[in-house]
């Protein structure tokens, strides 16, 4: 954590990985390691464009080496999206609540994501993975728009390599040729091998998709206490002074964006927020 | 219990049936595999038969010249065929294997008189269609919602 929430940070990017044709991994390593809890949030800022909230997706075990993952859909994360190894990447954070990994502990882990939404959970699962004895089965359910847009393919296809972890892929669309599954992320939910009466399942996706995976994960007995899930809004601050991120009575940036599901479950079902 | 008894009883579609469901359709089923890339069912074709997949993945495809459209896979404790009990009784796209299938094949057009002499039996069996085909409209809904679109 920087000294003040508002002052931010510059260090030079020392690796920059493209890893879909409008998704980026960008890495620095500072001086003074940022220890993060898995799916806290820094904000990025570039330089005469604006900040955004970005997950860290890097290993928390290595908080010398700050990792994140962005897609380039936007004014600011298209200028972050351009920045090149050597150049500055100005951040502040970390900011908001992790993912339940103390919960977790004894029970199967379901990692269930959608598109860029595996970047929150990539540090979840390397996370899980050193500390493997610590917990049960783990599942990871991922699903894209395409398999172009596959974010973490090496990753994904390390993490499958694996005897004590399932990964489970699917793609919207897929080009001619592709041979994997194709359809959304709910279908590999009953497919998945996992306690639902104990599992813990970690949610990342646009809303409507962690919604009804939340509904098929009550269709196979996993109850909305045993679903966390990731919110995005408008966040400016980090700090919850500005209010930009208000949903409800809650403010995102500081009391999430990780949430247990029944908390903000009522939130996301009002159209108007 | 027969094996094929046994193997119906541990597929997800039997889960809701009782165990003389399970009975009943095991006298109409038999074991098929499919190579990869073999043709299971093609568009139009004679429906005849329900399939319960035990291994491997399929393909659901339309063709549209020049384009061969992948709409959805399957795999491995899927159910499908559903034409096989709606008139006019033909298939409404391809079935491919993406690869190495094997699937329990329950003979349709033999088990429509007997969910009709059994309504009991007939009831459950339909509950248990409507449930796999009430999934996957709504996973068919939530496709077309372009979730990850920028």
């Amino acid at each position: 954590m920087t000294h003040d929430p508002f002052v931010p940070s510059s260090y030079p990017i020392v690796d920059k990985r493209r890893e879909t044709h409008d998704t980026v991994t960008l890495v620095v390593e500072p001086e003074t390691p940022i220890v993060f809890a898995p799916g806290q949030f820094n904000m990025l800022y570039a330089l005469g464009r604006g900040e955004v909230p970005i997950s860290i997706s890097g290993d928390p075990a290595e908080p010398s080496r700050l990792v994140h993952t962005l897609r380039a859909v936007g004014h600011v994360t298209e200028g972050l999206a351009a920045l090149e190894v050597g150049e500055s990447l100005v951040l502040r954070g970390p900011f908001g609540s992790g993912w339940p990994l103390e919960e977790a502990k004894g029970h199967d882990v379901l990692v269930i994501a959608g598109g860029i939404g595996l970047a929150p959970l990539r540090s979840t699962v390397l996370h899980v993975l050193h500390h493997r004895e610590d917990y049960g089965r783990l599942a990871i359910l991922y699903g894209a728009r395409t398999d172009r847009d596959l974010c973490f393919a090496d990753d994904l296809q390390a993490w499958g390599g694996r005897f004590d972890v399932e990964v489970r892929v699917t793609v919207d669309q897929g080009s001619p040729g592709w041979r994997g599954r194709q359809g959304v992320v709910t279908a590999v939910i009953d497919k998945a091998d996992f306690d639902p009466a104990t599992a813990l399942a970690m949610v990342c996706g646009p809303e409507v998709m962690m919604r009804h995976t939340a509904r098929a994960l009550r269709a196979v007995g996993v109850k909305d206490e045993q679903v966390y899930l990731t919110l995005e809004r408008n966040m400016k601050c980090g700090v919850a002074q500005c209010g930009h991120c208000q949903l409800g009575g809650e403010l995102i940036c500081r009391d999430g964006p990780v949430y247990p599901y029944p908390r903000v479950a009522p939130l996301m079902r009002i159209r108007e927020l | 219990m027969s094996d094929l008894h046994e193997m119906l009883a541990e597929h997800s579609f039997a889960r809701t049936l009782f165990d003389r469901d399970v009975a009943l359709l095991s006298e109409l089923a038999r074991v098929e595999r499919y190579p990869a890339d073999g043709v299971i069912f093609r568009e139009d074709g004679p429906a005849r038969d329900l399939l319960l997949l035990r291994r491997g993945r399929v393909a659901i495809e339309m063709h549209a010249p020049p384009r061969v459209v992948l709409l959805e896979s399957l795999d491995a404790g899927a159910t499908l065929g559903w034409s096989t009990f709606f008139a006019p009784y033909t298939w409404g796209s391809d079935i491919r294997a993406m690869e190495a299938v094997e699937a329990l094949v329950v003979d349709g057009a033999e088990l429509r008189p007997r969910l009709e002499k059994e309504p009991e039996f007939g009831l459950r069996f339909m509950r248990a269609l409507l449930a796999t085909v009430h999934q996957r409209l709504e996973r068919s809904r939530l496709h077309r919602m372009d979730l990850y679109q920028p």
